[in-house]
This record gives C-alpha cells, structure tokens and sequence, in this order.
C-alpha cells in the first residue's frame, strides 16, 4: 500500500500542490479527476518521485519514498507518460525491451525476447515488432508505452513486493474502442496480478466505470474522495468541475453516468429537455 | 544488406581496423616495398628506416586510432545524453575552451614558459588546451545547473554562448599574434598527427581506454534516455549520475585527444550517425562500435593527409570535413527520402 500524507510540491514558488491525503491499494484503482491547472499530473509526478515533495511524506510498504532508488522505485512501479518525443528512430521492440532494464541480473536473451512478445501480445501489437516507433500513430505508440510498462511489471518477478502501474491520462489519443480495450487491460492487471493503479483521468465517465476511489482535486486540494457512487454528485461535480450535471444510473454497468452541461442553460430548459428525451426513447 | 551487416559486427570492424593500420604502416611520404617495411620494423640492420618506423609511423598510426576512437565515442554519448541527432562535442564547449587557451599559449605564454621551463615547450599547448577544455565544460556545466538538477537544454544554449564567446576572445588573440603564431594557430585548429610520439599514446591509451570502457556502462541508460529523462527515471535509471558522469567523460577524453592533435572536426558527429543509420539506435552496440569505426576512419584519413601531397602534409581536419561534409549531406538527404527519424 502507499500511503500519501499531507503532501505539497512546489513549482518553483508556486504552490501546485497544497495538501493531499490518501491511499492506493494493491489491487485497487485510485483515479483523480479535476479542472486543468488543479495539479492531477503533479500529483503524479510527486507519486512516481520525479517532482520533490515540498512537504507531508510518501510511504511505499511503509518504506519512506526519499529513500528509494530510482532503481528500487522503477522495480516497484511502471508509469505510462502522456505521450513520449523522440528524435532518433527506434524499434517497437527496443522500446519495450526497455521495460526488463530494471532487473538486476542480466536476463538470458530467450526471457528478454519473451518478455517483449508476451507484452506486445497483450495490447495486440506483436505485429509491430520491428516498427519504428516513430511512425506509429498517436494511439498505437500509447499501446506500445503501455506494452513497456508491461515489460516493467513482469521483469522482476517478485512475489512479496506489491507492484503499482501509474497512468497519465491513458486514454488520450484513442478511439473509443482502444480506450475500452486498455481500460480492460489495465483492469486485467489489477484482477490478475494485484496490481494498484493510479490514474489521471479527464473523462469523469470513464472515472464512474473504472475507479473503485475517486480523488476530486480543485485548486491544488482533494476536496471529495470516496467510490465513484458515494461521490459523483451533481454537487461535488459543480464544486469540482465548475459546470452542471445531470447524474442518472448508467443504462448498463449501473455506475453513476455524468450527463455534463455547458452554465448557461437554466433549469427550465433542463427539465424540458430531460422530458423530450423520455418522450423520444419512448 | 546481409553482407553490410556482417561487416559491421565487432570482430569484423577489429580486423578491419587492424588491416587498415597494418596497411597504413607501409604507406608514408618515404615509400618502401612490403619486405623492406617488415625488416625495418622488425630488424635494426637500417637504422633510419627502423626509426621511422617504430618511432614514428607506428606511434602516429596508434595515436590516430586512439583519437578517432575517443571523439566518435564521446560524440555517441553527447548525441544520446542531448537526445539530439546534431550534438557533438562542440556542444559542451571543450572545443572553443581548447581553441582559446592553445591560442592563448601559443600567443603569449609559449615564450614564456620556453623561456623558464624548456623542456615543457613543446607540451604547453597541448597543456592549455587540456585545462582549457575541461574549464569551459565545467564552466558550461554548472551555469545549467539548478537545485542539483542539470538542464540539458540550458546546457546547450549555455554552450552554444561560451563559444561564441571564446571564439570572440581567440580572435582577439589572432588579431593580436604575428605571422609565425598566425601559422601555428591556423594549424592547430586543422588539427595534425605530425607530431605523435610514445609519450603521448602513453597518455591516451588510459584516458581512451577507460573512458571509452566506462561511457559503455551507460549503454542502457543513454537508451533509456532516448524517451527522455523523466522516462528514462520511470524505467530506474540514475539520471543525474549518468548525466554528470557521461560529460566529466566526455570532456576528459576529448579534452586529451584535442589537446595533442588541434582540433579534428565531423569524427564525432558523422560516425554515430553513419552507424546508426545503418544499424539502428541501441547505444549497446553504438557505444562499441562508433570507436572502432572512428578509429578506422582517421586511420585511412591520416593515411590519405601524409600522402596525398608528400613529401608535404594535409592537415587531418582539412580531409574530415571535406569527407564528412558531403557524407553529412547524404544522410540527410537519406533521412528525407526514408521519411525516417534519425
């Protein structure tokens, strides 16, 4: 379990970061959702190690973070970055072996190779071995992200150690169908491998369906956390998102289902627009 | 492209590397036949030509394949650390540094310290040009550093500024200087092999060889870094140790080679390229094999410089850029017909 007290970062003088307390869960899925600007992906870079804690602490199996290696983080954790800019071309295969440099022993070539394909093969893009990663499209360079972090879990099989996947914004860059597909890959991990994720979503939808905790951040500070149905109302919405919102049970998975609307519609118009489409469905 | 490939695999380039030497050794502004070569450089019968031989061909030859091992491995390092195709060693200021001191020397402090310490005479350029490079990298160094995080982009609009700088200070030092130190600058920054002795391939050996062996450590990260440096540390890789460690390196090893032959321009920037257009970017066989494609190549090119206008001499820098400049072209040409990332 990692347990976050009271952390603050700082970026330069400002304060990004101004308090936040939680848990993530081997596996479980903590999402935290928010305005731009409300600090989402400094949280994650303070959770990963990659931004210094201006205050509060981090424990990793109780193991204060500062004292970690990069190493020991990198063997405890993979993270799926936005989308990553290179400038020299690179095979899909040489990216993703980049995953097994965590281990400490030298791997046999024979585990390497395997590692890379049983990756590949997980987010169907085994085809794609010997591709350069700079041609793929936006969505496809995300699976392939994604198949290292695989490759990072798998490396270093340690069964007493809890391993952590940290997602930024995963479903950036991909069509619908993709998204669901890495959503029910990363679900797979957490079901399979205990794994814990930690993601940073803007779709609050795809939150509602995803997450079992929900971190509503504003203004630097978790203002709502809680499951997904406890605190997706159209109140804490409006005091997190700064919009209206209409909250009814997802017609399928019976999760919250987040109808958003822009400030200027009234509630007159509201409810006469809700009944039109009850009429409609009729 | 099979055929290519095996041509690039180590044991290959070792045996070419060794064939060009071998062959370079026979080659020289006093030609002699293949039996007379192996008698002179085995037997003392011909005093002159066995001191040509073993005293200066062959320490030239070696010097030349450890230089060119050096800057294109170094060179390798700079491109994966900046994670920028057109990085070299100019970057990290170790040139300009080494430009404006061996200017300094050769100007002012030449006749000074002749005057006080004649046997450093002949070592004092390549001395100031030594510290003047690693002085301008640190200098360089530490002006991109922040809360013990080093700014790669900092660093190299850092670098780009310190050499102007020091360019503007060298030409103070031409402006300054007669028609002998005129001359002598000139040829340093064309760089020359001409004067390579025992004593000098005593010193490089080390610095290449270590350097060359310890920067190879770096092979997984550099790779690593080619995501990026934030990347790079999701996959556990020490960033700030590498970076640190890659540049003290980097600066050493140029710094050294510099210092003795002037400045050899195009080794460090067209051999990793040439190299990883052919065989893709995984610096654990870049870092490998870029020296001993350097080494190969300013072999062959010293080889060409001392006998294309014999009994005079090229200077080397004058046949790398001439050779690199069109090859640099082609590469990029390549790179826009492939459509490909280099």
């Amino acid at each position: 379990m990692i347990n976050v007290a009271h952390i603050k970062v700082k970026k330069g003088r400002t304060e990004i970061l101004k308090e936040a307390t939680f848990r993530i869960e081997p596996g479980k899925i903590t999402v935290v959702v928010g305005k731009n600007g409300a600090g989402k992906s400094t949280m994650l870079e303070a959770l990963t190690g990659s931004n210094p804690l201006s205050g509060g602490s981090i424990h990793w199996e109780g193991e204060a973070m500062e004292k970690m290696s990069s190493k020991t983080m990198a063997i405890r954790r993979a993270v799926l970055s936005q989308s990553v800019k290179i400038s020299f071309s690179l095979r899909v295969g040489e990216l993703v072996e980049m995953g097994t440099y965590v281990s400490d022993e030298p791997l046999p070539q024979i585990k390497i190779d395997s590692l890379i394909k049983s990756a590949l093969q997980e987010v169907e893009m085994q085809d794609f071995i010997d591709r350069d990663f700079t041609t793929l499209s936006g969505g496809e360079q995300k699976r392939v992200l994604l198949a290292k972090c695989i490759a990072q879990l798998n490396c270093c099989c340690w069964s007493n150690v809890n391993k952590y996947l940290f997602l930024d914004e995963p479903t950036a860059n991909l069509d619908v169908e993709q998204q669901f597909k890495l959503i029910e890959l990363v679900r797979k991990l957490v079901r399979r491998r205990n794994v814990g994720v930690f993601a940073v979503l803007h779709d609050i939808n795809l939150a509602a369906q995803f997450a079992d905790e929900i971190l509503m951040l504003r203004d630097g500070r978790i203002i709502k956390k809680g499951s997904p149905q406890d605190i997706l109302t159209p109140e804490n919405i409006k005091e997190t998102f700064d919009i209206r919102a209409i909250v009814t049970p997802h017609p399928v998975f019976g999760c919250p289902h987040i109808t958003t609307l822009p400030k200027h519609i009234s509630e007159s118009s509201i409810s006469s627009f809700t009944k039109k489409s009850i009429s409609y469905e009729k | 492209m099979d055929r290519l490939k095996i041509c690039l695999s180590l044991p290959a380039l070792l045996l070419i590397l060794f064939i060009s030497a071998g062959a370079a050794l026979f080659f020289g502004a006093y030609s002699m036949s293949l039996t007379e070569a192996l008698t002179a450089l085995f037997q003392s019968h011909n005093e002159a030509t066995h001191f040509l031989m073993l005293h200066i061909r062959l320490p030239r030859i070696i010097m030349a394949a450890l230089v060119g091992a050096g800057l294109a491995v170094s060179g390798t390092a700079i491109q994966g650390l900046f994670r920028n195709p057109l990085a070299d060693q100019t970057l990290i200021g170790v040139t300009s540094g080494a430009m404006l001191f061996a200017v300094l020397s050769i100007v002012f402090f030449g006749s000074i310290i002749a005057a006080l310490a004649p046997f450093l005479a002949q070592a004092s350029v390549a001395i100031f040009a030594f510290l003047g490079g690693l002085l301008t990298t640190y200098l360089v160094y530490i002006l991109s550093r922040r809360q013990g995080k080093t700014n790669v982009v900092t660093m190299l609009l850092a670098g780009i500024a310190i050499t102007a700088f020091a360019g503007a200070i060298t030409g103070i030092f031409i402006y300054l200087s007669d028609d002998q130190q005129l001359r002598d600058i000139t040829f340093w920054s064309l760089g020359s092999f001409s004067g390579a002795n025992w004593i000098q391939v005593s010193i490089l050996v080390p610095i290449v060889g270590v350097g060359t062996i310890l920067l190879m450590r770096y092979a997984k990260a550099l790779n690593a870094i080619l995501l990026g440096e934030g990347e790079a540390y999701y996959l556990g890789v020490p960033v700030e140790k590498v970076k640190t460690r890659t540049i003290l390196l980097t600066a050493l090893i140029v710094g050294v080679c510099i210092s003795m032959t002037g400045i050899i321009g195009f080794v460090g920037l067209i051999i990793p390229h040439f190299l990883r257009l052919l065989k893709g970017t995984d610096y654990r066989y870049l870092l490998r094999s870029t020296p001993l494609v350097g080494a190969i190549f300013l072999v062959l090119a010293d080889t060409l410089a001392r006998t294309i206008i014999a009994p005079a001499e090229l200077p080397i820098g004058i046949l790398t850029a001439m050779v690199g400049a069109p090859f640099f072209l082609w590469l990029l040409t390549q790179r826009q017909n492939k459509r490909m990332a280099i």
